[in-house]
């Protein structure tokens, strides 16, 4: 473990003592999709952490690991089943967390395509392919949106998507991916306007962390991490807990009340370019 | 629709989209600057399978090489404003991913045929920089139309191919049918006093991005609303 990482993971421990002192998310909801592994898992227990009961969903069984994970700390979850190309398997997992905690304070759609980190060539990649992407980045948000947006004006709560960088300036060697994700940004601006005067807040977040499936391509390139970790001011690669898990947690929170149609981009300087 | 004969050996310069004033202009303006403009797109093309595609191109370019492309399409009543609540399965792939669809096939398309220093055009509502209640869906499939501009850009650019974006107010996109939008007023018109977007301003900017004073100019996106979205 390098200093600087060491550093953090102090920072953090004092960050998350508040947090829980704090309990920032006390008494709030929150519905991950996807966080049965990565980003998805990471915000699932960051929210935790800040006393929010979570709602974990995932298309298989990785979503019990991760109730488990908190509820081994102390912390409240939920798990469902869902896949969010499937309209009914989302406004299911609503209806759950309804039924389980009788409310829902925020929907956070992380959930992406198995293929998101494979690489393809924008001039004959296929429909398929572009469908693979889009059944769950694009048509997902669009069934957390409608399936959600009852239940978050009874609360007063906010829908956030998960995007990427790549979403802003494009990427040559993954372009699906950033479309599927340029999508959900401009989303957020217009359901943030749509949805604003019924007091549901939308934003996006933009993150660079380390997930299991950056982790295989570490494991297949030995010199990539160095290679990314070079392009990082902070000079590291986010950890999904502690450095996006709990920005996520800051926009479920009241302390981001007021803000709506905003895409956060945590990449630890890495994107500096809006 | 053929607009300008010229010899065989000049490259097309292909115009996507239906016969709105907006691409009448940009053909015509083609056209007067001596480009082989032709134009695919209106009733009866479909432009959402990969063969009905080629097949578009085959027939309005034959074996000329493209030269030029400028996409300005948008199916019939996706401008139309619906809250995202009311919309259904069918109003959301209209609206959003038959556009995106598209989009990627007839740039696919032109690429297979786009000659050594060609340049790209997509004509796209300023709906996704700001985003617009009433049009998230339409502005969803702006924003991923604009990426693939970009990431196009990146990857032809080694090909001397440029790749660009005009972003102007969805009322110029819109067809017929948009009537709630209008085509003189809308949220993203300019204020009283302020220079308006015409068909025939946007019609300018085109040409003058496939031309060679624009030669630096690839990834960008340019608004062309009069003033009414000013970019961070």
């Amino acid at each position: 473990m390098t200093a600087p990482l060491k550093d953090k993971l102090l920072k953090d421990k004092l960050l998350k003592d508040k947090l829980l002192k704090d309990k920032l998310l006390k008494d709030k909801v929150v519905l991950v999709t996807g966080a049965g592994g990565g980003v998805g898992r990471g915000i699932a227990l960051a929210c935790a952490a800040a006393g929010a009961e979570v709602v974990v969903t995932a298309r298989g069984a990785s979503g019990d690991e991760t109730t488990e994970m908190i509820r081994a700390k102390g912390g409240s979850a939920h798990a469902v089943r869902c896949d969010v190309t499937d309209r009914d398997d989302v406004e299911r997992s609503v209806a759950e967390a309804l039924r389980v905690y009788g409310g829902l304070d925020a929907m956070v759609h992380n959930a992406t395509s198995r293929e998101s980190s494979q690489p393809h060539a924008l001039e004959d990649a296929s429909l398929e392919l572009w469908e693979a992407h889009a059944s769950v980045s694009v048509r997902g948000s669009f069934h957390c949106a409608q399936a959600s947006f009852g239940a978050l004006v009874e609360t007063g709560g906010t829908l956030i998507l998960l995007t990427s960088p790549a979403g802003i300036e494009g990427s040559a060697t993954l372009p699906f991916y950033g479309m599927s994700k340029a999508a959900q940004r401009a989303l957020v601006k217009s359901l943030a306007l749509e949805w604003g005067p019924s007091g549901v807040r939308v934003n996006g977040l933009a993150p660079l962390a380390r997930t299991e499936a950056l982790d295989r391509a570490f494991e297949a390139d030995e010199t990539l991490e160095a290679r990314i970790r070079s392009l990082v001011p902070l000079g590291r690669i986010g950890e999904p807990t502690v450095d996006v898990g709990y920005v996520a947690a800051f926009l479920v929170s009241d302390w981001a009340n007021y803000v709506s149609g905003q895409t956060l981009v945590v990449s630890g300087g890495r994107f500096t370019l809006l | 629709m053929e607009h300008h004969f010229d010899d065989l050996d000049q490259p097309a310069s292909v115009v996507v989209g239906a016969p709105s004033p907006l691409v009448q202009e940009i053909l015509t303006q083609l056209g007067s600057r001596g480009h082989h403009a032709v134009s695919i797109g209106g009733a009866g093309f479909n432009l959402d399978h990969p063969d009905a595609v080629e097949e578009c191109f085959a027939e309005a370019c034959g074996d000329r090489r493209v030269g030029v492309l400028v996409h300005a399409d948008i199916p019939p009543g996706a401008a139309q404003p619906r809250a995202l609540m009311d919309l259904d399965d069918k109003g959301w792939d209209l609206r959003c991913e038959s556009i995106i669809r598209s989009t990627l096939l007839v740039f696919q398309a032109a690429h297979r045929r786009l000659a050594a220093g060609g340049s790209v055009v997509l004509v796209a509502p300023s709906i996704s920089l700001g985003g617009e209640a009433g049009l998230a869906a339409w502005s969803a499939a702006a924003e991923a139309q604009r990426n693939l501009a970009k990431v196009a850009a990146r990857r032809w650019g080694g090909a001397g191919v440029r790749v660009n974006v005009v972003s102007v107010p969805p009322a110029l996109l819109g067809d017929d049918s948009d009537t709630e939008m209008g085509r003189d007023s809308g949220p993203t018109s300019p204020a009283p006093g302020e220079p308006a977007a015409t068909v025939s301003a946007v019609a300018d900017l085109v040409c003058m991005l496939v031309g060679p004073e624009s030669r630096s100019l690839t990834g960008s996106t340019l608004v062309a609303d009069g003033g009414s979205l000013m970019v961070p």
